[in-house]
């Protein structure tokens, strides 16, 4: 009697812990920790807050950092040629997925690509040969692109001729180790002619060569001045907004957190919000998505902030329709 | 002793080999009718309920997709609204297109998120401005639009809504123009706006229900417009394959309707529920996909419900019969093992049962049956102490057999010859009892003849009148045979009675009745008898009167107590009847003359219904102090 009371027992637990799993579904896969890489050219404070906003966006993926994810930096600090070997570096320590900022930082990811899947933020990523389209990246590097060269220059000319109408030659600060910012300054030189502006290209590689950028300004003298980002550039806003102030040149930059040093305006999507995206893409191939499968987007807002303390500084009225389609406006 | 024994035999319940089937039968027939019951009555419940989910999930789904394609369509209809507002301008009306439509149309891009571009042109189709959130076009003179279908129609005061298209073969956007108006009815020109139709994403990826439902929109040419998974879309997935599409646009009136749901499968061929919506103004399809499994969940749960209770009910049974078994089995089991027990030997074994019920009562029965045998079995083990006394005693108990034997001979040898004695004796009535009354005497048990008794009898003496003289005139053997022939007759009708012969006294025979067998109508009997041999007699007589024998017979009849019983010696018994009753029956015999019965007045009233008598007034007889009031019957009234 007990033997059977005692099979029959068994069995009866056996099939309610059936039941109940069959119920709770449970079905949570292993949790292991993820490692994620991060390269950038610039510093890493200059990418903190981008950083911190990527992370926000893994985290609708589930990925918390410390829980289930980590982070590995590497920073080339204005060291171009150090990004291949960091690039290296990120791929024996097994990274997951590799987020490239900015366009040098991309490249040296492309090397190791094929072992690695890849995340950039960069301009022109077809022509630059990161991908095949937007709808089907190919290959393994995906993420998301500030506008494509041409149309977007156009309207930033455009804003700059509404602020600035008697504007004639633009200053344009620019990179020429950046593969992007040569294909821009092409493709601005076009826009430009058939604007009926000229481009007056200042090019600098590194910091101190914005000052040499200061002195081709006070020699050439152009209207206005707008750049291509770069994390330098970025780096010397105050500098850069202190010596366009005083020398009464409208400027016009690529986002907005060049305004709050002094820079008169700014048009562009705003880099933390775009992040943040990446961070969405990261989340979906740590959830096993393949780059290839992701279409690169492109950012749909764009933030036009104004300081107006700095247009009273250089002698500029902001026409309404600015003033009307500023996003934010910093007095 | 006894309370040390209960506890020193175990009663574990282990089911050993053997006819065990109890538990077996019971179990499965519980097991079968239970689960039989509950597995119907789930099925049966879960088959009308699967309709019901069937139609619920349908509805829902139904109710969802309509709610996301009016979404979506406010979606649109708000931009239009943001473009009309900003045709409603105050240079507008007064003067039609100005370059008050530059600052317009950037009110628009500031109103409308979603509007990338935007540009206004005249009735001619020549646009005027062209605003754009990303570039800036320069218009070349003279560029017309008035060919493309969207002029057409709007310069015509209708809103188009254009195809959607793919920006860098990535991105969905598409075209609305609206009218512009002046005032009603004077229309200036168009207005038209691209939209991103990714601004539509955020409300799709919204429309989520059940587990794993979702909706997106699909274009006549099978593009995806909107879906929870933003890269299908910039991926340029095509879903003209899937059925819902073809039947969703398809012209076919039958097919048509406004909203459908179906069985069918997604682009992975996954089993899906899916319905779909038509909004013809954009002729976008919503379609509401769910999976197959979260549709019907709730079928899922009421079979695990059922099974699970299927479960239960059988665990319940099992459970139940198990101790209701035990209840059983348990004291059966304690039972055998004690009868074991005693019958190996162990006597001493009681049995401790406190089930309160039937069983306790025979383990109780069991003990005192075992408490007896091992009494006895003691005092047997008393007996037995050792061997020499044991011979003494048996040659003791031999000597003593033996003389109890003897005795028992002589008692038996006296007994039996008392009763050879007692048989003879009986025997012997034979004579003067008729012979199935003597028969049946022996036959019974509690009748003995030999003890005298008093009892309620009838008499009856039958006189031979004028024998005396009949006898002095006659030779003896004349005589002898008249008497012979006279007492067959007589003796033939009191054996037909069963009446009791006392003696043939020459010419009186007495006979009485209720004796020595018991007759409940003695007296009628009596009375029967008297009146047939009264009538044979009569039949006689003419017979004796030719041969001139002057007989006749007198008959005296009496009922009351006497005393009864085997009197005179040996050699020569007879039965009598002693007392006040047979007295008086000789006597009213002796008055009697020929053919009478008289009775006396005591009798007469026992059994006055049965006779017709006439009265013969009072008799002084002897032996009587007193006058009897006597009576002859004359006849039966009616047939004894």
């Amino acid at each position: 009697m007990k033997d059977i009371f005692k099979s029959i027992s068994r069995i009866s637990i056996l099939t309610i812990c059936l039941l109940a799993i069959s119920f709770l579904k449970i079905g949570v896969p292993a949790e292991e920790v993820r490692l994620v890489g991060i390269i950038g050219k610039g510093s890493e404070k200059a990418l903190a807050a981008r950083v911190e906003s990527l992370k926000q966006g893994m985290m609708q993926y589930g990925y918390i950092e410390g829980e289930n994810v980590n982070f590995e930096y590497r920073f080339a600090d204005g060291n171009y040629e150090l990004l291949p070997g960091l690039a290296d570096e990120l791929k024996n320590l097994d990274v997951d997925v590799i987020v490239a900022a900015g366009c040098p930082a991309a490249e040296a990811a492309k090397a190791v690509a094929n072992s690695v899947p890849v995340v950039v933020y960069t301009t022109n990523p077809v022509l630059t040969g990161l991908i095949k389209s937007f709808a089907h990246p190919g290959g393994n590097i995906t993420g998301m692109t500030l506008m494509t060269g041409s149309e977007f220059h156009s309207k930033r000319l455009e804003l700059l001729k509404l602020i600035t109408p008697s504007a004639s030659l633009i200053g344009v600060l620019w990179n020429p180790k950046i593969k992007s910012h040569q294909l821009s300054l092409k493709e601005i030189t076009n826009t430009a002619t058939n604007m009926g502006l000229s481009i007056l290209p200042l090019e600098a590689e590194t910091q101190d060569d914005i000052d040499r950028a200061f002195r081709t300004i006070s020699s050439e003298k152009p209207d206005a001045l707008i750049n291509f980002g770069d994390t330098i550039f970025t780096a010397s806003r105050k500098q850069i907004a202190d010596y366009a102030i005083a020398n009464q040149l409208p400027t016009n930059f690529n986002h907005a957190g060049f305004i709050k040093a002094g820079i008169l305006m700014s048009y562009g999507p705003d880099p933390v919000i775009l992040f943040n995206r990446l961070g969405s893409y990261v989340g979906k191939i740590l959830q096993g998505a393949k780059p290839e499968d992701l279409p690169v987007e492109r950012p749909s807002e764009f933030d036009l902030v104004l300081n107006l303390e700095t247009a009273e500084k250089v002698n500029i009225t902001v026409p309404p329709e600015i003033l009307l389609q500023a996003t934010k406006i910093i007095k | 002793m006894s309370s040390q024994q209960k506890t020193r035999a175990s009663s574990s319940l282990t089911l050993g080999k053997g006819k065990r089937h109890l538990v077996r039968s019971y179990f499965l027939v519980s097991f079968f009718l239970v689960g039989f019951g509950i597995l119907t009555s789930g099925l049966i419940g879960t088959y009308y309920h699967l309709s019901d989910i069937q139609e619920q999930a349908s509805h829902l789904q139904q109710e969802i997709a309509s709610s996301a394609a009016y979404k979506i369509e406010k979606f649109i209809e708000d931009i239009e609204g943001s473009m009309k507002a900003v045709t409603l301008s105050r240079e507008i009306i007064a003067s039609g297109l100005s370059p008050d439509i530059d600052f317009q149309l950037n009110k628009l891009l500031k109103l409308s998120a979603p509007v990338s571009e935007a540009f206004a042109a005249d009735a001619n189709g020549v646009i005027y401005k062209h605003v754009s959130r990303v570039r800036t076009i320069a218009l070349k003179s003279k560029q017309s639009i008035s060919s493309t279908n969207a002029f057409q129609k709007a310069i015509k005061g209708e809103t188009f809504y254009g195809n959607v298209f793919f920006v860098q073969d990535s991105e969905p956007y598409m075209t609305i123009t609206i009218p512009i108006e002046r005032y009603v009815g004077e229309i200036i020109g168009v207005l038209q706006a691209q939209v991103n139709l990714r601004f539509i994403w955020d409300l799709v990826s919204s429309i989520q229900f059940g587990g794993g439902g979702h909706a997106y929109i699909v274009t006549r040419y099978g593009d995806l417009i909107a879906h929870p998974s933003i890269s299908l879309v910039l991926k340029r997935q095509n879903l003209s394959v899937l059925d819902q599409v073809q039947k969703g646009f398809s012209d076919n009136p039958q097919t048509i309707k406004k909203t459908s749901t179906s069985v069918t499968a997604n682009l992975h061929g996954a089993k899906v529920l899916s319905s779909f919506t038509l909004i013809p103004k954009l002729d976008w399809l919503v379609i509401i996909e769910q999976p197959m499994r979260e549709a019907y969940h709730n079928i899922f749960e009421a079979l695990l419900r059922t099974s699970g209770l299927l479960l239960f009910g059988v665990a319940m049974t099992l459970v139940a019969s198990l101790l209701m078994i035990r209840r059983v089995l348990k004291p059966l089991e304690v039972l055998r093992q004690g009868a074991e027990s005693i019958s190996s030997g162990d006597l001493s074994y009681r049995f401790d049962v406190n089930t309160g019920d039937e069983f306790e009562i025979v383990s109780e029965e069991f003990n005192n049956m075992a408490a007896a045998i091992q009494d006895s079995h003691v005092n047997l083990e008393d007996k037995v102490e050792r061997p020499e006394r044991l011979q003494n005693r048996t040659r003791i108990l031999n000597k003593e057999a033996r003389k109890d034997l003897e005795d028992l001979n002589h008692s038996l040898e006296d007994k039996v010859q008392s009763q050879v004695q007692e048989l003879e004796r009986i025997n012997r009535i034979k004579h003067f009892l008729a012979p199935q009354v003597s028969e049946a005497i022996l036959k019974s048990d509690n009748i003995n003849p030999f003890q005298t008794h008093r009892k309620e009898v009838t008499v009856v003496f039958i006189d031979l009148r004028g024998f005396t003289d009949f006898s002095d005139s006659h030779e003896p053997e004349e005589v002898m045979n008249v008497l012979r022939e006279y007492h067959e007759e007589i003796g033939a009708l009191i054996d037909k009675y069963q009446g009791t012969l006392e003696h043939f006294a020459g010419d009186g025979i007495m006979v009485f009745f209720n004796d020595p067998l018991p007759q409940e109508d003695h007296l009628e009997l009596a009375v029967s008898m008297s009146v047939d041999i009264q009538r044979r007699v009569a039949a006689i007589r003419p017979e004796w009167q030719k041969k001139e024998y002057n007989l006749d017979v007198g008959i005296g009849l009496t009922t009351g107590f006497a005393t009864l019983g085997i009197i005179g010696f040996e050699g020569r018994l007879e039965y009598g009847a002693i007392g006040n009753v047979p007295n008086l029956a000789a006597r009213l015999s002796g008055e009697a003359k020929g053919g009478q019965i008289v009775i006396d007045k005591k009798t007469y009233s026992r059994i006055d219904q049965l006779i017709e008598v006439q009265p013969l007034g009072d008799l002084s007889l002897k032996g009587f102090s007193r006058p009897i009031s006597a009576l002859n019957i004359k006849s039966l009234k009616k047939l004894v």
